[in-house]
């Protein structure tokens, strides 16, 4: 079973090469063909549409950022090239570049003026963009030729002879490999980790520090220069640049590429517009059909393979990755000393004071002192409803106080929830909220993005620097496994595993980001009783290594012999704390779990 | 400015606005924002040109044929855009589904009249002056249509069982479920009227509007704008954003000439997104 | 008849067992109490047995015939009746629309619809006074028999209702309990009420389950649990 999947691995790789190499020598193999220039044409604009169709995958397919206007954007890029290159008279290449630039602001402009528009209405603004950059590039005068666009565009080099043809055609397959290897370092990055953070959930992402707004530019400013560069390379390869390019309709082939090959894989994109490209090819010819034939692949993709065909292989037994056995004595190879930096056990970290929380006329939180000390195991329980989850969105600032304050390392907290995380205040939410498609390193990885310290171009280039940071964090990322007794399952897909272990999962991934304080809400819940121990264990190093674990729970008995202190809320208010087992035998907290109202002679 | 130019823009306005209604009306049980809308008005449009224009078919004839037409046409595009999203699990399902169906109709239209502009009929040719400015009686029926679908769309929401149904969904599906009330089927019923209701308006506003084969995916932008300016999901937002967007293209084309008309109306549209992210009556959309 | 069984329920959810071989069962005319800790699984209950939930494996039978395949909206015509968690009314329409909305299966039987009506604000007053006012303006407690008056208006045969007690005062917990405690004697009608407040439940229902981890802990007459320290122990876990 390991083998064939071995195989069917290395035979994918074989395939692969293949493929490039016949698209390398694809201008040879079809010189003795009729009309070769033809042939050259629809695998050159293929090649466009899938260096498009990568740009398309990283901002929605990893970045669920809904864009209808990449067409847009490759629009923008041929011109960019039309105006610099034939009007300008400037160097080819540097006019290429400038086409990724412009459009990477022409994305990055956009994005920045719908940075606080959800998901559907971020869509439509993208549409609104592109109707207008269309209408806007038709009544550009002079400068983008109105209706007509601009003709004569030139690969750089080839009207004085320079390049070829298939000289300039083999620059575009390297570019696509390029652009294919771009996407992939990307997304094994930091980067792509936050991104795909930032898809799967904006609040997690932000409790691990993650600037949302920030980094979705950053996603859309990529996207946006690829797809200028796809752009870029249309224009030149049909000659002209028209606000035609800008249109929807012409939209349609990344869409159905992006789906046929799987959305949010990285083989995907390239895979599905070759399919299309193949299919678009037979029916050459048929006209009006063609939409008929693309528009009715589509809706048959999703209703049969809603993954895609990338997607679907992942998910099969053959495509998705395996546990590894681990090495005897391999764990031992990951000590990690777990030691809070800059605090003496019993310091006040965080205090709040009076915090109240109302939602219009309900007192979720009603005036509750608390304080979390470093080195301390911290209980908090109530009965339903209580106001215990609002209390903690409260103090990392999920939510606005009404009134009260609360101070974080001796100053009051900052403002935005995603600097709260950064100042060291960690929380794992009580419905899980792992990164499901992301494996269990990435994971964990993921909660050390704040430690890595390259820019996207090392990330990009993978420069000694990027090497370098990378493989401590991998080290890191491997002992904080090894402590959960999580070894040998890296590779896994994060939502492959089982629930008690994707528990854990998600408070190494929290440990990862070096909280001082570490909030966890409701972590037990379902788990097995070997991974109640393991998680036991860990948050007693946690604390022995001077962190405050805050522990939200219903139950007391896990509590129990973990807890130095409990706190008990009702109706937002604290109405005991001590020890566990004095919290116990209180009576109001009996009373607040079981009702102690006796109404049976009422009820007789 | 003259009066001409407010009454242009009151048509264009209603136009826009029974096309955003139609659209509430689909969005409303299903939060899908339905990319195909448009192609209803294009059946509208080309059957009107079929059987009024070639077929000489008389009026009432027409219309009704024409229902019973948007009718399946509802019909198919529900299975075409729920039964993909409910199989897939993609967040972006409904609008590739729905991106896809518009592709497909749009197709379908283009093999069948190729070259073609569909221009048929004046219902009635007569202008009715309001000092001094002309408003056809056609004008005049598509702007007392767009009240008339307001009316009843609203007090079918507010007063019926089956509209307070799909208010009840739109808010609960889950609670809704509970209580008995059937989901699907709902949902197809929203396809079928929206359908009808577009078609409609393309039946009697494509006289007076030039529309080609292809222009379905420009009518569901059209409609997208008004619907997002006044609140997705409202249909009090869908008749005002409607109507802003038609008189102020109408207004802005006489005063700066015709291209920055459109400009005007996804420039408002930008704005208000920027300004009040979620329209004038909308709610927060999340995702689905 | 009305009786309501549950056999082997699994149901898992995002890799965890909501339910883990679960079986339960109301007889007719019964006023059975289901209990336990947050988590335990008692709101999954309810939603399986509503059709909101679909099981992994185990069956659900209603009056002798099997139901576990049967649309959620279809079996609220066969006379389940659901009260969800944290009431869900619909905020946007009147009370009495809310009310309507409750008969959707018998709108066929406008009279009876009418009736339905008249006997509801005759249960709950506060109701009538307010039918015209927009759901989300009620207060908690109010909010609250609308939920019960909503579910009451399919004439259900057994009702089901997931913590009503929460969030409210004591005092309205108690009202609301005797509306409770009248319909079951007055009108027969079977219930299954989950409750965080167990003594509180155990005071009213004539049965009770207890679970634990998506199975049935304990169960029992109701008179024998309520001073059972076996019952804290679930929610509090033992004192030692």
């Amino acid at each position: 079973m390991i083998s064939t999947f071995k195989g069917l691995n290395r035979l994918l790789i074989a395939g692969s090469l293949l493929a490039i190499a016949l698209l390398y020598y694809f201008p040879i193999l079809i010189k003795s063909s009729s009309n070769p220039s033809f042939y050259l044409q629809v695998v050159s604009v293929a090649v466009c549409s899938a260096i498009l169709t990568i740009s398309l995958n990283i901002c929605m397919g990893y970045g669920g950022l809904l864009s209808l206007m990449h067409t847009g954007m490759q629009m923008v890029g041929g011109y960019a090239i039309a105006i610099l290159a034939v009007k300008q008279g400037w160097n080819g290449w540097l006019a290429l570049l400038a086409a990724a630039v412009i459009g990477a602001i022409f994305a990055i402009l956009v994005i920045l003026i719908s940075l606080r528009a959800t998901y559907l209405y971020f869509g439509m603004i993208t549409l609104a963009v592109n109707l207008i950059a269309m209408e806007a590039v038709r009544h550009g005068g002079e400068l983008t030729g109105g209706y007509n666009g601009l003709f004569g565009v030139f690969a750089p080099g080839i009207p004085s002879g320079m390049m070829s043809a298939e000289g300039f055609y083999r620059v575009m397959i390297t570019i696509l490999i390029l652009a294919y290897v771009v996407q992939r370092n990307l997304i094994f990055s930091g980067f792509g980790r936050n991104t795909m953070a930032l898809r799967e959930s904006a609040e997690t992402a932000t409790a691990l520090g993650i600037s949302p707004n920030m980094h979705r530019v950053k996603v859309f400013g990529v996207s946006g220069a690829l797809a200028g560069l796809a752009g870029g390379l249309l224009s030149i390869q049909i000659g002209y640049a028209v606000a035609d390019i800008g249109d929807l309709n012409n939209g349609l082939i990344f869409f159905v590429g992006l789906f046929l090959g799987g959305v949010g894989t990285l083989a995907g994109p390239v895979l599905g517009v070759a399919l299309v490209a193949v299919i678009d090819f037979m029916i050459r010819g048929t006209g009006q059909y063609r939409t008929l034939v693309l528009g009715s692949i589509l809706l048959l993709t999703m209703i049969v393979l809603p993954r895609g065909i990338v997607g679907t292989y992942r998910a099969s037994r053959f495509g998705s990755p395996r546990s590894r056995e681990v090495l005897p004595g391999e764990a031992d190879n990951y000590h990690l000393e777990i030691a809070v930096k800059n605090v003496t056990k019993g310091e006040v970290l965080l205090e709040a004071k009076d915090v109240v929380k109302h939602f219009g006329g309900v007192h979720a939180v009603d005036g509750i002192s608390v304080q979390f000390k470093a080195g301390e195991v911290h209980g908090i329980i109530g009965p339903n409803g209580s106001g215990k989850s609002t209390l903690i969105s409260a103090l990392t600032r999920y939510h606005e106080l009404t009134s009260g304050s609360v101070t974080l390392l001796g100053a009051e907290a900052d403002k935005k929830p995603f600097k709260v995380a950064r100042d060291g205040v960690t929380r794992v939410f009580q419905i899980p909220h792992l990164f499901e498609r992301v494996s269990v390193l990435d994971n964990v990885l993921t909660g050390m993005y704040r430690r890595d310290k390259y820019s996207i171009f090392d990330a990009i280039f993978r420069t000694p620097r990027y090497l370098k940071a990378n493989s401590r964090s991998v080290a890191e990322a491997k002992a904080l496994l090894s402590l959960a007794g999580m070894l040998g399952m890296e590779e896994l897909a994060a939502g492959s595993i089982s629930h008690g272990q994707k528990r854990l999962l998600e408070v190494i991934r929290a440990v990862a980001t070096e909280p001082k304080i570490l909030i966890l809400d409701e972590p037990a819940t379902g788990l097995t009783q070997d991974e109640m121990h393991s998680l036991t264990n860990l948050i007693r190093t946690l604390a022995a290594g001077g962190m405050c674990v805050v522990l939200i729970e219903h139950n007391v008995a896990f509590l129990m012999d973990l807890a130095d202190i409990v706190t008990v809320i009702q109706s937002g208010k604290v109405i005991a704390e001590g020890t566990p087992k004095e919290v116990q035998k209180n009576e109001r907290v009996l009373e607040a779990y079981l009702g102690n109202t006796d109404f049976s002679k009422e009820l007789a | 400015m003259s009066l001409q130019i407010w009454i242009d823009g009151l048509f264009a306005g209603s136009v826009f606005a029974i096309i955003a209604l139609s659209m509430t009306i689909v969005y409303q049980p299903t939060r899908i924002m339905n990319f195909a809308q448009g192609e209803g008005f294009i059946l509208g449009a080309a059957l009107g040109y079929q059987m009024v224009g070639v077929w000489k078919w008389p009026l009432i004839q027409s219309v009704v044929v024409l229902i019973i037409a948007a009718a399946l046409m509802g019909f198919i595009m529900e299975r075409m855009v729920m039964l993909p999203v409910q199989l897939s699990g993609s967040k972006f399902a409904w609008i590739i589904a729905t991106l896809a169906a518009a592709m497909i109709f749009q197709s379908a239209f283009n093999i069948k009249y190729v070259n073609v502009t569909f221009s048929y009929f004046d219902i009635i040719e007569k202008d009715i002056s309001i000092f001094g400015a002309k408003l056809s009686i056609q004008k005049l029926i598509v702007i007392l249509m767009m009240i008339v679908v307001f009316i009843i769309n609203d007090q079918f929401l507010k007063r019926t069982l089956w509209g307070r149904s799909i208010r009840a969904i739109a808010h609960n599906p889950d609670t809704s479920t509970i209580l008995g009330i059937p989901t699907k089927p709902v949902i197809k019923l929203a396809f079928i009227t929206g359908t009808i209701v577009i078609a409609l308006v393309g039946f009697l506003a494509t006289p007076v509007i030039i529309v080609a084969p292809a222009a379905g995916l420009f009518f569901t932008i059209q409609g997208f704008t008004a619907a997002i300016i006044g609140g997705v999901g409202s249909p009090k937002g869908a008749v005002v954003g409607g109507l802003i967007i038609g008189i102020l293209d109408s207004v802005v084309r006489a005063w700066l000439g015709g291209t920055w008309g459109l400009f005007s109306t996804f420039f408002v549209l930008a704005v208000i997104l920027i300004l009040k992210p979620n329209g004038f009556f909308g709610k927060r959309v999340e995702g689905r | 008849m009305s009786d309501l069984r549950i056999e082997g329920l699994t149901i898992t959810y995002g890799g965890a067992k909501a339910l883990d071989n679960l079986s339960i069962e109301v007889k007719t005319g019964e006023f059975v109490a289901l209990l336990g800790a947050n988590g335990a699984g008692k709101t999954t209950t309810l939603r399986a047995t509503s059709g909101l939930m679909r099981p992994a494996a185990g069956k659900i039978f209603f009056d002798g015939v099997e139901i576990t395949k049967v649309p959620g909206h279809k079996r609220t015509a066969l006379g389940i009746g659901h009260v969800p968690e944290g009431r869900q009314i619909f905020p946007d329409h009147s009370v009495e629309e809310n009310l309507q909305l409750g008969s959707f299966v018998r709108r066929k039987h406008r009279a009876e619809t009418t009736q339905s009506l008249e006997d509801m604000y005759g249960l709950f007053p506060r109701l009538k006074e307010r039918h015209k006012q927009g759901a989300g303006t009620l207060s908690g407690g109010e909010a609250q028999m609308l939920a019960i008056a909503r579910a009451l208006m399919s004439r259900p045969k057994i009702l089901m209702l997931d913590e009503p007690s929460l969030g409210l005062a004591p005092q309205l917990v108690l009202e609301l309990f005797k509306y409770l405690k009248r319909l079951h004697a007055e009108q027969g009608l079977t219930i299954l009420l989950v409750e965080q407040q167990a003594r509180l439940a155990l005071q009213l229902a004539e049965r009770a389950y207890i679970l634990e981890r998506g199975s049935v802990k304990i169960e029992g007459k109701s008179k024998d649990l309520i001073n059972d320290p076996r019952v804290a122990e679930a929610y509090l876990g033992t004192a030692s």
